[in-house]
């Protein structure tokens, strides 16, 4: 039996295995946010054991029901659930955001959204207008304003709604080698990018993807009260936070610029994105 | 709705303002909510104190040329924060 640790934020979460395949599949899903030895002792377990149903493995976490299926994109999505929730039990040196991040030049965007906003694909189509990938999960603020952020770098993680769109818009000649089926993709970022180096800075905007069937594309500036209500509700760890972080939250509303974009397909996203930017003085 | 009740929001809400706007959050229930310009009036209004009718009132007696608008305003407010269960008609 071995011990796979992923480490984010200071905080450790071991995943324990006994195969060479899981081996394979940890390091595909985990590969950015994975260390060899900690100092200390890990705290928190989950498991990833062979079940008696051939190519079928079970997932146990402490406080959900284990999870039995092949090593495809559900195991992968709720793998990252169950170790991203153990890693955050316990923080309370910042706020997490559930968000997205890109960087442009030195600077960050930070894409917070609820599930089904268009979180990921999103930041798949900023990435393929030419940003830097951070992350499409998890975006760590510490306390400490002298830190710099920590994004959860993972592959990019596509549900099945989203795989034509995406498919679209790289070909499916950089979407070789993924794991997908018919619940999604899960795409190695390196695949869609080789532009990846890791920017920590705090977020120099914040843009909040809404993606509707009808929604007509546009962009949208919102006040920093309408901008707190959107964080809020992306702050994973609140629990743990005094009075959940809120007064964190309101002062990087009133410190970043906040937009949301609504839209329906990528179809003109790019120029909406670059009009954005150019309104910014980004692009001089 | 009856207008003599006293509207009662929910005790450990915070506040935060930003300019003529408010968001306010429940730290227990989680719950968060951004009010404009005209609701964050209406919630700095539901004192426990007043009534629907006296914070209509209130309100027309500051902005007499919205007067046709206010009461509807203020309605639909209470009516989103009975049904968020963020106050109580008392």
């Amino acid at each position: 039996m071995k011990d796979y640790i992923v480490s984010f934020a200071g905080l450790h979460v071991a995943i324990q295995y006994d195969s060479n395949e899981v081996y394979r599949f940890l390091s595909f899903l985990f590969e950015d946010v994975h260390v060899e030895e900690i100092e200390g002792e890990v705290e928190t377990w989950v498991t990833v054991f062979p079940s008696r149903e051939q190519d079928e493995y079970t997932l146990t976490d402490t406080g959900n029901p284990p999870y039995t299926g092949v090593l495809g994109v559900r195991f992968a999505a709720l793998l990252f659930d169950a170790v991203i929730f153990n890693l955050l039990n316990k923080s309370s040196d910042g706020i997490a955001f559930h968000a997205g991040a890109v960087a442009y030049k030195d600077k960050v965007i930070l894409l917070p959204g609820l599930s089904g906003y268009g979180k990921s694909s999103m930041t798949a189509c900023l990435i393929y207008q030419g940003f830097s990938y951070l992350t499409d999960e998890l975006y760590f603020l510490p306390s400490d304003q002298e830190k710099t952020a920590i994004p959860f770098t993972r592959p990019v993680c596509i549900k099945s709604g989203s795989v034509a769109a995406i498919r679209e818009l790289f070909g499916d000649k950089q979407l070789q080698g993924t794991l997908e089926d018919e619940e999604g993709i899960v795409i190695p970022h390196r695949q869609l990018s080789n532009d990846f180096h890791r920017v920590a800075e705090r977020p120099s905007l914040v843009l909040v993807p809404k993606y509707h069937p009808d929604a007509v594309l546009g962009i949208e500036k919102l006040s920093a009260a309408q901008a707190t209500t959107q964080l809020m509700a992306c702050d994973v760890n609140g629990r743990n936070l005094e009075n959940h972080g809120f007064r964190e939250v309101a002062q990087i509303a009133r410190t970043t610029p906040v937009y949301r974009i609504n839209y329906n397909s990528f179809q003109g996203v790019d120029e909406a994105i670059a009009g954005l930017l150019s309104e910014l003085h980004w692009t001089e | 709705m009856d207008k003599t009740k006293i509207v009662v929001i929910e005790p450990g809400y915070l506040l935060e303002r930003f300019d003529n706007e408010i968001t306010v959050y429940h730290p227990t229930l989680a719950t968060s909510l951004y009010l404009n310009e005209t609701g964050a009036l209406i919630w700095e209004l539901c004192d426990g104190k007043r009534s629907v009718a006296e914070v209509i009132e209130v309100l027309t007696e500051l902005y007499p040329e919205h007067r046709d608008q206010i009461a509807n305003d203020v309605m639909l407010l209470i009516r989103r924060l009975l049904e968020k269960q963020i106050a109580v008609l008392n």
